[in-house]
């Protein structure tokens, strides 16, 4: 537990030298500040420990071990399980990550304060759709091992292209202009992006309402999509055994 | 004398050919591997490419120059986990009596140790590690003549050391602390955010530990500023000569430690 609190020291020291280094003299590039750059990275890193998702590993394991066939007999939904479990984690690690890396940060580079009280609001609201598109993207990825049994690096892959293209690391606003037009239409971008651009204040208020509308939308679809996998994929167990 | 080396290269030879064997046993995961590792440097370099292009540079360093040293760091990255796998895993081996059998047998401790395991699937970080390597030398117009060919891989060897004896340091704890404790992420992370990068991005501080203290600038940052002709006019010495004797130092002193834990090393009980 303190090693991964020191990794993520490493990274966030790592990565806000870099913007540090980057902006080198000039306190704006691109509309985007300093300060608020260091805020993104800081804030960042903390949702990224909230948003450390377990559904993908933990279905895998259930599959490959056949106990997914006793959790499907219980009469609970066995997403539910996963997802309680998940925000259960999350929960512990705002006290076990998320304050003591805070308290790191505010030391180093000063409070990574939000653009103002209703764009924090409005983060948390976002935030909380983000949530749910990450998770729901884990589990979709989980139930493919329904079919494949093992997934090996799949599961790392797709946090690598999260970490990419949901604007984790460097915001879209950084990226080539035709790339980024692609990256709007997937769901990455409502990740990360969407609720650190609230939060620095980088979004107008249309645009803000506009975009945790297509968060929705995302968490909607994908939710579409996640419980007519899960009936197909229930079928299948049937055929593996346990 | 000349017997001894024979059939100690004989028995490592005999120790890599199995490790291959074994690695290319199940194919399909070799080349899973292959075609999915180089995805993470993919997303690390596209992150310092467009970065560049909309801030120009960093840390003084325009993107020819960061190509190079990106590349480089991932080559030797890429060795060092074929060479040193193994001490990843020293913890456990101490908590469970792994190193029985390396003490059963007649032959040098560490040399087992050492040669165990060749591990065929760091291959999957050489390939992106060549690509964006050869990229940056023709970025950077880099001058293929023998001598800067040597120093090139006395860089990789000096990188490949001293990474593997940051690994036999941390590794070596567990013999004193007793504890299955593993470094490894927070060791490859370090690396990974000191070598990818211009050591001049951090403050000061940070660069005289990583020169002085933990040598971990010496892995790329120093002997690429030599291969790029950018060493400043007040150091006298050639900086990929210095990192192929700190490695070579470094290693020795880490293999050191390790015997001196052996010593300790009390296997796991009934």
């Amino acid at each position: 537990m303190i090693s991964t609190i020191f990794v993520q020291c490493i990274v966030m020291f790592a990565i806000s030298y870099f913007w540090i280094a980057a902006y080198g003299g000039t306190e704006s590039v691109l509309g985007t500040s300093r300060k608020s750059m260091l805020t993104y990275t800081t804030i960042s890193i903390l949702m990224g420990n909230l948003l450390t998702m377990n559904v993908q590993h933990r279905i895998v394991e259930r599959i490959r071990d056949g106990n997914v066939a006793l959790d499907i007999l219980k009469p609970v939904n066995v997403y539910g399980i996963y997802l309680a479990e998940d925000l259960g984690e999350a929960v512990n690690a705002v006290f076990q990550k998320v304050i003591p890396l805070l308290a790191v940060s505010m030391i180093m580079f000063g409070i990574p304060g939000p653009a103002s009280g209703i764009n924090f609001v409005l983060f948390l609201a976002s935030f909380v759709f983000a949530y749910f598109i990450n998770w729901l993207l884990a589990a979709l990825l989980g139930l493919c091992a329904f079919q494949t049994i093992s997934m090996g690096p799949m599961i790392a892959v797709k946090g690598y292209l999260i970490k990419l293209l949901s604007g984790s690391i460097i915001p879209l606003w950084f990226f080539p202009k035709g790339f980024q037009k692609i990256l709007e239409c997937l769901p990455f971008v409502g990740i990360y992006q969407v609720p650190l651009g609230i939060y620095i204040g980088k979004y107008t208020m249309e645009e803000i309402f506009f975009r945790i509308g297509i968060q929705m939308l995302w968490v909607l679809a994908l939710l579409a999509g996640f419980i007519f996998l899960q009936k197909k994929m229930a079928d299948r167990v049937l055929i593996q055994g346990g | 004398m000349r017997h001894t080396i024979k059939y100690y290269s004989s028995v490592a030879l005999a120790f890599m050919k199995m490790s291959i064997q074994s690695g290319l046993e199940y194919p399909i995961n070799l080349i899973g591997w292959i075609l999915v590792n180089p995805i993470q440097f993919i997303v690390g370099f596209a992150t310092i490419k467009f970065v560049v292009q909309e801030f120009g540079s960093l840390g003084g360093w325009g993107f020819e120059g960061l190509a190079f040293l990106y590349g480089l760091a991932v080559l030797s990255h890429g060795f060092a986990v074929i060479l040193f796998i193994q001490t990843w895993y020293m913890g456990k081996g101490v908590v469970i009596g792994g190193f029985d059998r390396f003490l059963l047998r007649p032959m040098n401790v560490l040399f087992q140790f050492l040669f165990m395991d060749f591990n065929l699937v760091g291959i999957s970080d050489l390939i992106p590690g060549f690509i964006v390597f050869l990229y940056g030398c023709v970025q950077v117009k880099f001058h293929c003549s023998f001598v800067n060919i040597l120093l090139l891989i006395m860089t990789l060897a000096g990188g490949v050391l001293i990474r593997g004896a940051v690994w036999i340091f941390c590794g070596s704890l567990a013999f004193w602390t007793k504890s299955p404790t593993n470094f490894v992420g927070f060791t490859l992370e370090l690396f990974d955010r000191v070598t990818m990068y211009p050591l001049t991005i951090y403050p000061r501080a940070l660069q005289f530990v990583f020169t002085f203290i933990l040598p971990l600038g010496w892995i790329t940052f120093y002997p690429a500023s030599e291969l790029l002709g950018r060493r400043p006019d007040y150091i006298p010495v050639n900086m990929a000569l210095v990192t192929f004797l700190i490695g070579v130092f470094i290693f020795a002193l880490s293999c050191l430690v390790m015997s001196l834990g052996m010593r300790r090393y009390e296997s796991a009980g009934s």
